[in-house]
């Protein structure tokens, strides 16, 4: 059951992404990628093949909606990457959390610090592949504070809201 | 699959071509379709202002246009077949963005409307874009604000060529390149299209001058100019489809140059 509860949870994030956040800014280079929750939250231990297979296929989908193929690819393969080693490097002990759903519950400060993380790594990786170029160096770096303060905020809502 | 993301970047980031692995893909512009159909109901009001502002001009402009139909038939007709070679393809936008390096709009219009590759794009305010990518409902449109693309245009007050490019910061400011040192730029001129190319016909509105700088060692003018078009706020587009496509095409090819 607890798949299926997933699975529509991040059909419901896929559209609150393209319907809603997509068109929020904050001063013009804040966009929230809320959509990485789908891939915070895949369960402790997940596969790694797996895991990096559901990166890959979510970040296809948003590169295919905003015109920008590979761009979110590469960033969600590596948020993919990531994950388990941060995990297993913050958690002291990842068996008592293993299968369980990644999210406030494995540990609060742990989650934020790995969350903080992998936000901020995958926003600079999608600003920085989209630009292809450091010649607006400032804007890439810009847009990845604002952006990654945003999406972090709504996310902490989110799994508060959930509890 | 980090290499196969990396690849997808390198082959696709040049110039967006493929209509199934974008924007104009059928379910994402379809469901787009779905949420700019409802977002319009709260903007009607806007529209309708949009629409009678624009019929105005219009008719202003018709005015204006049948005059100088007088007088060119009077004198010769070669400057008014000159604008008759084009045919508007009207099409509602329905996806934009502005806050990326790359932008693209994707249009409800597209191989069953006869939109081709390379067709220009133009709005109620001056130029849009030109169509990358055509698919069979659905067309992406690369506008003036994506960093890979320069559009020839002219100053209206004197007649020197340039290309207008952006600089990937502000969606609405371009910059006029190519403008020599002893050419006269002057704030509050206009800018058009030059019509050198068989994208657009000549006399589009571009934007107007905001700035120019001229340094004591520079060649160039650093011209910047606020684009007429606001991206934001575009609704309805025209695609321009130039008449004597099929006839420059062969001449072009019967010469080798294709």
């Amino acid at each position: 059951m607890e798949w299926i509860k997933q699975i529509v949870q991040a059909l419901v994030i896929v559209l609150l992404q393209v319907l809603l956040f997509d068109h929020l800014q904050i001063a013009g280079w804040g966009f929230p990628m809320v959509y990485v929750l789908i891939l915070m939250n895949l369960p402790v231990q997940i596969p790694r093949w797996l895991e990096m297979f559901i990166g890959a296929a979510v970040g296809l989908i948003f590169d295919i909606w905003s015109s920008s193929l590979g761009v979110n690819m590469a960033a969600c393969i590596a948020f993919s990457f990531l994950r388990p080693i941060l995990l297993g490097y913050v958690l002291q002990d990842v068996e008592r959390v293993k299968g369980e759903v990644c999210s406030l519950s494995i540990g609060r400060i742990d989650y934020v610090k790995c969350l903080v993380f992998l936000v901020v790594i995958h926003h600079l990786m999608v600003f920085a592949l989209e630009a292809w170029s450091w010649h607006n160096w400032w804007i890439v770096l810009l847009q990845t504070l604002l952006s990654s303060v945003l999406t972090i905020l709504i996310i902490m809502g989110y799994d508060i809201f959930k509890q | 699959m980090e290499v196969v993301a990396f690849i997808l970047i390198c082959t696709c980031n040049e110039y967006q071509q493929s209509a199934a692995w974008s924007g104009a893909n059928r379910m994402v512009a379809g469901i787009n379709n779905i949420k700019t159909n409802v977002a319009e109901y709260f903007g009607l009001r806007a529209i309708n202002t949009e629409l009678a502002e624009e019929n105005a001009r219009l008719k202003a402009e018709l005015m204006l246009l049948a005059n100088n139909v007088e007088v060119a038939t009077e004198r010769d007709s070669g400057y008014v077949y000159s604008h008759l070679d084009w045919e508007y393809i009207p099409a509602k936008v329905i996806g934009t963005s502005i806050n990326k390096q790359h932008n693209y709009l994707t249009i409800n219009k597209g191989l069953r409307d006869s939109i081709k590759v390379d067709m220009g794009v133009i709005g109620a305010n001056g130029v849009v874009g030109i169509v990358s990518a055509v698919g069979e409902k659905y067309a992406l449109v690369v506008p003036v604000i994506h960093t890979k693309i320069s559009i020839s245009s002219r100053l209206k007050s004197n007649g020197q060529i340039g290309g207008t490019a952006w600089n990937g910061r502000n969606y609405r400011f371009v910059n006029l390149t190519e403008m020599a040192r002893h050419v006269v730029v002057n704030q509050g001129d206009t800018v058009v299209t030059s019509g050198l190319t068989n994208v657009f016909p000549e006399g589009v509105m571009v934007g107007v001058v905001t700035e120019t700088k001229l340094g004591l060692g520079d060649n160039y003018h650093q011209t910047t100019v606020e684009l007429s078009t606001d991206y934001k706020a575009l609704k309805y587009v025209q695609v321009l489809r130039n008449k004597n496509d099929n006839m420059t095409d062969k001449i072009g090819k019967k010469n080798g140059m294709d």
